[in-house]
């Protein structure tokens, strides 16, 4: 199956993207990292929050696979250079130069639409510049829209994906009829296309939710460009679902595809390198000028060409206009420079003084360690003879049958790992009891105030927002957020005894992985408003517990009640 | 009326920057440091793209379902080439009806923007269709709307890019006093979110762009009023009470009501849009001198009851 990757913005951003990259760029021999600077720049970008050359400094962690914004242009860059706009250099596939395309794009403006469309028309695979995996011969949004046109003029998005999307081949009447075969098999009823599609899932060892993933920007195209609308179509069996209509726009477009004459790169390859090369300016020329653009100013280099390659289009029956083929979405390197030599220099792109002046640490985060918070421990008295009886048996047995604090944690955590509200909530409050601490949780329907639970410290509560794995496995921003407004309504409503500098907290299930989002909110909301925002998860909260229960400890009363940040062991 | 004294309905004369469609950079631009804040680049104005260009007769032209009926294209046409016909949708006039136009089309710059007298009245079918054609529009859509909006009544305003999940804050702009503000958009169920969205929103813009927190005005930006019983307001005082941030809210159709009445908005300092104890009116927030200014759909302007 062709993977179009997912950048996940609109088509209108995606091309401005470009355009910035471009401005800044141009003439250069770029690598990701110079896009990266360019995009953040231009303030179209973002990494975790951060704006400017702070984010270009975020950006340059040294884990890169974790960088969300260098793994968002990684996925533009790749579907630049799906389009033509940008093309690996011959000595390395990391470093890049910006096309004649691509700048013809970025000259059209607010106009980008018609051009951007053949660019669309002119994906083709293979191409001696495109790696994809897999074997194909095929043109896929040409594709898309002929089996859109012989499928009553629609497509789901699952029908994309068992048909034209998986196809190897898009050559020749047989190919299109086995996929309108199978499209119209799957639209039997909403069982039949889920058990298609779960067949391309196994075929290919993809997960489903993958697939539809690499839809994405197919359908944006289609939407943006005008070529289908969403409406709704009904199995055979009467139920309906949503899928993508052809436009009169995109039917117009599959006519003309079908009127087409398709060049892929074997027929280039009978070329000679002179016909090849007017070929190439004949096609691209054309192809702007059916974009708008005013092809007069090259009249005189379009007519040699046309008259090199007259012959070669006679044989093909076409007069050149109606001709699938983008030149640089086709051709090698090679055969591109030749046919539209570059006359500046390109030169590596030596970034400037501002980026290496941007301090970053290691991983290229700001220092977070003030918000990791290793538990003081101090003997108590209360400490392990708190809470249920239940849950201090269940504790005290598994610590038995495991010996060690960290895997009795652990196995305790996955028992609980589907818990709803309804027990999370008193689970929690009972392991702070455990710990030594009046804790009680609020049963729903009965709460003027927010808090799901709360835990006295010193006779004053710190309020808790409670998130059950079955809300959530990873606790998200959205809960820190809510523990924040916990703590301004208590202080506004009152009920409980409390005080601004304590901190309100977070219990869940898991931390997230990605824990930068959380710190900046941690951060930034004590800096405003010196509010303290305390995460605990699950395994942390039974570990003490259970230390509680061995040792006779608890956490220290003052660094509860003070916690910023999350609490890890 | 022309200069040589003539008067009537104005035609569009097709000009060449057609602002009736697009904004120019200068107009997305947002003062200091602020300008670094990553906003949607998106130069339309008309927030569903029902407004576009016949090539063929070079001129515009509205199509008509996909109007939601805003008022924005109609603001901008510096000629009075645009109406809402039957107070419903807009119409672009291309047939020169009182024979004004003399010359070809003018392919060039336009003269300023220049607004006078009024839209339409805040009774016609358009606004009352306000709440559901806003409501179904899409998130990207909702919030272009928004900003052209804040732009049109005379805010600098930048909405969040579509897809950044990084930067949760809908909207930041500056007050015509050049006082910053943060807004959250909801157009939907969840304005109970939004008051402790501001809270974090004013924390982001103090603690990345060093404004004083006293000097940021959140703004939570609305369709409806919710039913006065809603959690919000004791939320809104609440935050008010201990943090000292007023979170003011002005709904879409405040805006509108601007917009039409083409008059601008100071901004959202002071008592202007707050929620105090007393009722809320914001037909008296709006400076438009129109004792009975009604209400363009219900909970535009007061919660219902
Ligand atoms: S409607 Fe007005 S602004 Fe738009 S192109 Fe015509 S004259 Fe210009
Ligand atoms: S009135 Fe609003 S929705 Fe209608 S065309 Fe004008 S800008 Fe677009």
């Amino acid at each position: 199956m062709l993977r179009f990757p997912n950048p996940g913005s609109t088509i209108d951003n995606f091309v401005s993207v470009y355009s910035a990259a471009f401005e800044r760029l141009n003439g250069y021999t770029v690598n990701l990292d110079n896009i990266v600077s360019a995009v953040v720049a231009a303030n179209l970008a973002t990494s975790s929050g951060y704006m400017g050359e702070k984010a270009v400094a975020r950006s340059t962690r040294a884990d890169r696979s974790r960088d969300p914004l260098y793994n968002q242009l990684k996925m533009y860059a790749e579907l630049f250079r799906t389009l033509g706009w940008l093309h690996p250099i011959p000595q390395s596939a990391l470093n890049f130069t910006f096309t004649l395309l691509g700048k013809q794009v970025v000259a059209a403006g607010r106009d980008f639409w018609p051009l951007l469309e053949e660019c669309v028309l002119g994906i083709v695979y293979p191409t001696p510049i495109l790696t994809v995996r897999g074997d194909f011969d095929l043109r896929p949004f040409a594709f898309i829209l002929c089996v859109m046109a012989a499928c009553d003029g629609h497509l789901s998005r699952d029908e994309m994906i068992i048909g034209p999307l998986s196809a190897p081949s898009d050559r020749g009447q047989a190919n299109l009829d086995s996929v309108v075969a199978t499209i119209k098999a799957a639209r039997k009823s909403a069982a039949d296309t889920n058990s298609s599609v779960a067949a391309v899932s196994v075929a290919r060892n993809i997960q489903v939710n993958t697939l539809q993933n690499y839809t994405r920007w197919p359908i944006a195209l289609l939407r943006d460009l005008g070529w289908a609308t969403r409406r709704q179509a009904r199995f055979r069996d009467g139920r309906k679902y949503q899928t993508f209509y052809l436009t009169e726009k995109g039917q117009a477009l599959a006519d003309r595809v079908f009127a087409s004459v398709d060049l892929r790169v074997n027929d280039a390859a009978r070329l000679t390198p002179e016909e090849c090369k007017a070929l190439a300016v004949v096609a691209h020329f054309r192809m702007l000028e059916r974009s708008g653009f005013d092809i007069a100013p090259v009249g005189g280099r379009l007519a040699d060409a046309e008259a090199v390659v007259v012959p070669v289009l006679e044989r093909l029956g076409t007069d050149g206009r109606n001709l699938l083929f983008s030149p640089f979405q086709s051709l090698s390197l090679g055969e591109i420079a030749a046919a539209f030599p570059v006359h500046a220099q390109t030169e590596q792109f030596e970034e400037g003084a501002s980026r290496a002046a941007v301090a970053a640490a290691p991983d290229g985060r700001d220092d977070r360690s003030h918000l990791f918070v290793p538990p003081n421990m101090v003997a108590a008295e209360e400490a392990g003879s708190g809470g249920p009886d239940a849950l201090r048996v269940e504790l005290n047995g598994l610590l038995e049958a495991h010996g060690s604090i960290e895997v009795a944690a652990a196995v305790f955590a996955e028992y609980h790992a589907r818990d709803t509200q309804v027990a999370f909530y008193p689970l929690v409050t009972h392991l702070f009891q455990i710990l030594g601490y009046k804790s009680d949780y609020s049963r729903a329907g009965v709460n003027y105030q927010r808090w799901d639970a709360y835990v006295m410290v010193d006779g004053c509560a710190l309020p808790i927002e409670i998130k059950s794995p079955t809300e959530e496995i990873m606790l998200s921003t959205k809960a820190v957020r809510q523990a924040l407004e916990n703590k301004v309504i208590l202080l506004s409503r009152g009920g409980l005894e409390t005080r601004p500098e304590l901190a309100s907290l977070i219990v869940g299930y898991r931390l997230p992985n990605e824990r930068g989002e959380m710190s900046n909110l941690i951060d930034d909301v004590f800096k405003a408003f010196s509010l303290r925002l305390g995460v605990i998860d699950l395994t942390t909260l039974v570990h003490l517990a259970l230390r509680a229960m061995r040792d006779g400890v608890s956490i220290d009363d003052r660094q509860l009640s003070q916690l910023r940040g999350f609490l890890g062991v | 009326m022309l200069a040589d004294g003539r008067t009537g309905v104005g035609t569009c004369l097709g000009c060449g920057n057609t602002p009736c469609m697009e904004k120019n950079e200068s107009e997305l631009t947002l003062f200091g440091a602020l300008d670094a804040f990553p906003g949607d680049p998106s130069h339309d104005v008309c927030p569903t793209r029902a407004i576009r260009w016949d090539g063929q007769n070079s001129v515009a032209f509205v199509l008509t379902d996909d109007c939601i009926g805003c008022g924005l294209c109609i603001s901008r046409c510096p000629y009075g080439a645009i109406s809402l016909e039957d107070g419903l949708t807009a119409s672009v006039e291309a047939a020169d009806p009182a024979g004004l136009a003399i010359t070809g089309p003018a392919m060039g710059e336009h003269p300023e923007v220049n607004r006078s007298g009024q839209i339409a009245t805040l009774d016609v079918p358009a606004a009352a269709n306000l709440p559901g054609k806003v409501g179904a529009l899409d998130d990207g859509r909702t919030t272009l709307l928004v900003r052209n909006l804040l732009n049109e009544v005379g805010l600098n305003a930048r909405t969040r890019r579509r897809g950044d999940t990084n930067v949760r804050i809908d909207a930041v702009g500056f007050s015509r006093s050049e006082r910053p503000f943060v807004a959250e958009i909801e157009t939907g169920t969840g304005v109970l979110e939004s008051p402790r969205a501001l809270i974090e929103d004013v924390a982001v813009l103090h603690s990345r762009y060093d404004y004083p927190v006293d000097e940021i005005d959140p703004v939570s930006i609305i369709l409806s009023f919710p039913n006065v019983r809603s959690e919000y307001y004791q939320v809104v005082r609440d935050i008010e009470k201990v943090l000292g941030l007023r979170c003011r809210t002005i709904t879409i159709g405040a805006l509108v009501a601007l917009l039409w009445h083409c008059a601008t908005l100071d901004g959202f300092d002071g008592d202007a849009f707050t929620i105090g104890e007393g009722t809320i009116d914001l037909a008296e927030c709006l400076g438009l001198d129109d004792a009975k200014l009604p209400e363009p759909y219900p909970g535009a302007f007061r919660p219902v009851r």
